[in-house]
């Protein structure tokens, strides 16, 4: 009897250790990423996103305690073109020489790349063009497909499983993207403003008019002059939104809807941006449905 | 002498090397080029400075990065200093093995400043202050502790917590004026996030050299805390503070600072330090206090510091002292470490 109980004990515990050590340790450098991975890693990736869903993650400090989470991953999911260039201080300071590094900007069409030599006059612009890329759900089907062929590289064992997960994880896509472009119908075009650039992407993919930006430059603070002109700009186009991240102070958005018919709202450009935003497909469900609730309002 | 070195310096810098470095495309390594200019006043006496206005070109660091290949990577620190003994400097030049060794090891060797301080560690053109702390500049040199020799250094296996170990062999020019005895020196740092706002870091460091021509070995202490409380990306709150013991031909003699810095708007921060120190072989304290008012228009392309600080020696002598940095950067701008 005894024996037995010894016997099942270490079985389980054989299962349970074995379970564990197949989880692929995988970190990313944003929630976006994290929440793909485990759309399509599922039971079979334990993921840890060194971003906060609300930090700006354009500055995002070097801390050892990151690199601690990497020295012991298999995979760093990394969005590329220099938005978490952060991330290679963290990557080399990890020493982990087992480490796969998969930059998810390599198959997506990329917007706005500079074609005129850049500097930083034009503020702190993205060299190799604008790396919100995320914010179009299409792409989170070219983020999810290279997730998918970088894990199954990893397990091979597993492959089927990913292949599985995500075909529904772009099942899901489609069909919410049929839902989204249902919301948007006559809203189509409709001019907003937003505070950073990083709404290139998201615009496109739902049909979006950005006619401002509360910063006069990237990465810089507005000044009385910028908002005086984007005060202008929201009157001629009756523009009704400005929207923006939590991160970002409101009283520039907020001092511009005083002036005029316009609100300021609250927008997430990641998972955990705003509280209710617990996935990648949520961030569209969250925006969507404020902003045309503004715009339904202000008709 | 010197100044013919140093001038052929400048020439191989800009006839061979820049030429060489821009000819390959794709290949360049990152190139900073970060000047230091400064505008002050002082009362202290004696010195051509007093009561007037005085413009210094303190330096230009250069910097010059890249990786050497997929295992290792080079950097060098060039500093023109306003400076007639020495106007080129090599600050530092090392190369670091960063994977391919066992037990995590990374080996640095070259010229590069010494993992005995946390502060030490660091280019000044960073700190939140504009002085490098009295206690640096008379135990370790003006320029910091800085020395010609291999660093190793491990990553301990401490769970969460992040614990660097470090030891330094070097040849000690800089300190032991008979150039013929070696400089030792470790250090080990722990890293703790305390919550997702508050991070700290802790280290003590160990060091044994020989000073001036005296062939005597010192030894040293040191122990440096880091604390941090980052809210947002407008408001922010960093304390450092370090302090050295040493023991040396029977006089055993101490210094330290403590300061604090609290960024309150995006671009504006404040700050006090206070100084304490002695030195290896005098018992006789300064003290120098100092407040400062930081303006970073634009991350740190361009940063303004106004300081004004208090200077009292050990016979009573007190002065004090106004200035305005202007430290601007061109170059890539790469994210600094904790
Ligand atoms: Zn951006």
């Amino acid at each position: 009897m005894i024996h037995r109980t010894i016997n099942i004990l270490i079985i389980l515990i054989f299962l349970v250790s074995n379970s564990a050590f197949a989880q692929i340790n995988v970190v990313t450098s944003t929630t976006d990423l994290k929440s793909i991975v485990d759309a399509i890693g599922g039971e079979k990736v334990k993921t840890f996103s060194i971003a906060r869903g609300n930090q700006n993650i354009h500055s995002v400090e070097v801390l050892p305690s990151y690199i601690m989470k990497i020295t012991k991953a298999r995979m760093y999911v990394k969005i590329g073109m220099g938005l978490d260039q952060w991330a290679d201080p963290l990557i080399e300071g990890a020493r982990n020489e087992n480490l796969f590094v998969l930059d998810c900007s390599k198959n997506i069409t990329k917007l706005d790349v500079p074609t005129f030599k850049i500097d930083a006059s034009h503020g702190d612009v993205h060299p190799y063009g604008n790396p919100h890329y995320w914010l179009d759900p299409n792409n989170g089907i070219i983020i999810a497909n290279d997730i998918t062929a970088a894990l199954s590289k990893l397990s091979p064992g597993d492959a089927l499983y990913f292949a599985k997960r995500r075909d529904e994880f772009a099942q899901l896509i489609e069909t919410k993207m049929a839902e989204w472009a249902n919301m948007m119908g006559q809203y189509k075009d409709t001019k907003i403003m937003v505070y950073h650039d990083d709404w290139r992407y998201f615009a496109e993919a739902f049909g979006f008019d950005i006619v401002g930006f509360v910063e006069p430059k990237p990465g810089l603070e507005p000044t009385p002059s910028h908002l005086y002109k984007l005060m202008n700009i929201i009157k001629t186009n009756n523009v009704k939104l400005i929207g923006f991240q939590p991160y970002f102070s409101d009283q520039a958005p907020n001092s511009l809807a005083s002036e005029t018919k316009a609100k300021a709202v609250k927008l997430a450009t990641s998972v955990g941006c705003v509280d209710s935003v617990l996935s990648y497909t949520d961030i569209f469900d969250y925006n969507l449905r404020a902003m045309i609730a503004i715009i339904k309002a202000g008709k | 002498m010197a100044k013919i070195l140093s001038a052929l310096y400048v020439l191989f810098f800009i006839f061979v090397m820049l030429p060489a470095l821009f000819a390959q495309s794709s290949l360049n390594p990152d190139i900073s080029v970060i000047p230091d200019f400064r505008m002050f006043t002082t009362t202290e006496k004696d010195v051509p400075e007093k009561n007037r206005i005085n413009f210094s070109l303190e330096e230009i660091e250069m910097a010059i990065q890249a990786p050497l290949n997929p295992y290792a990577r080079a950097d060098v620190y060039i500093a023109f200093a306003n400076d007639e003994s020495a106007p080129v400097d090599i600050e530092e030049a090392y190369f670091t093995i960063q994977k391919g060794l066992p037990w995590n090891l990374n080996v640095k060797g070259g010229k590069f400043l010494v993992d005995f301080s946390k502060l030490n560690t660091v280019h000044p053109h960073i700190y939140p202050f504009v002085f490098r702390p009295l206690y640096q500049q008379n135990f370790f040199g003006e320029e910091g502790l800085k020395d010609v020799g291999i660093e190793l250094n491990t990553l301990l296996p401490t769970g969460e917590i992040y614990t660097k170990l470090s030891g330094t062999m070097s040849a000690g020019d800089e300190l032991d004026g008979d150039r013929k005895n070696l400089f030792y020196s470790s250090r080990i740092s722990s890293f703790f996030q305390l919550s997702d706002l508050t991070a700290l870091e802790t280290g003590v460091g160990g060091a044994t050299g020989v000073y001036d021509t005296t062939s005597k070995r010192f030894k040293w202490i040191n122990a440096d805390i880091k604390f941090k409380w980052k809210k947002d990306q407008y408001t922010s709150f960093t304390l450092w503070t370090e302090g050295l013991l040493s023991q040396f031909n029977g006089a055993k003699t101490y210094g330290g600072y403590i300061a604090g810095n609290y960024q309150f708007k995006r671009r504006f921060e404040i700050g006090g330090k206070f100084d304490l120190s002695q030195s290896i072989d005098s018992k006789d304290k300064t003290h120098l206090i100092s407040g400062n008012f930081n303006f970073l228009p634009v991350e740190e392309t361009l940063v303004f510091r106004l300081v004004f600080s208090n200077t009292k020696t050990a016979n009573k002598k007190s002065f004090n002292t106004i200035l305005m940095q202007t430290v601007f950067s061109l170059g890539p701008h790469k994210a600094h470490a904790f």
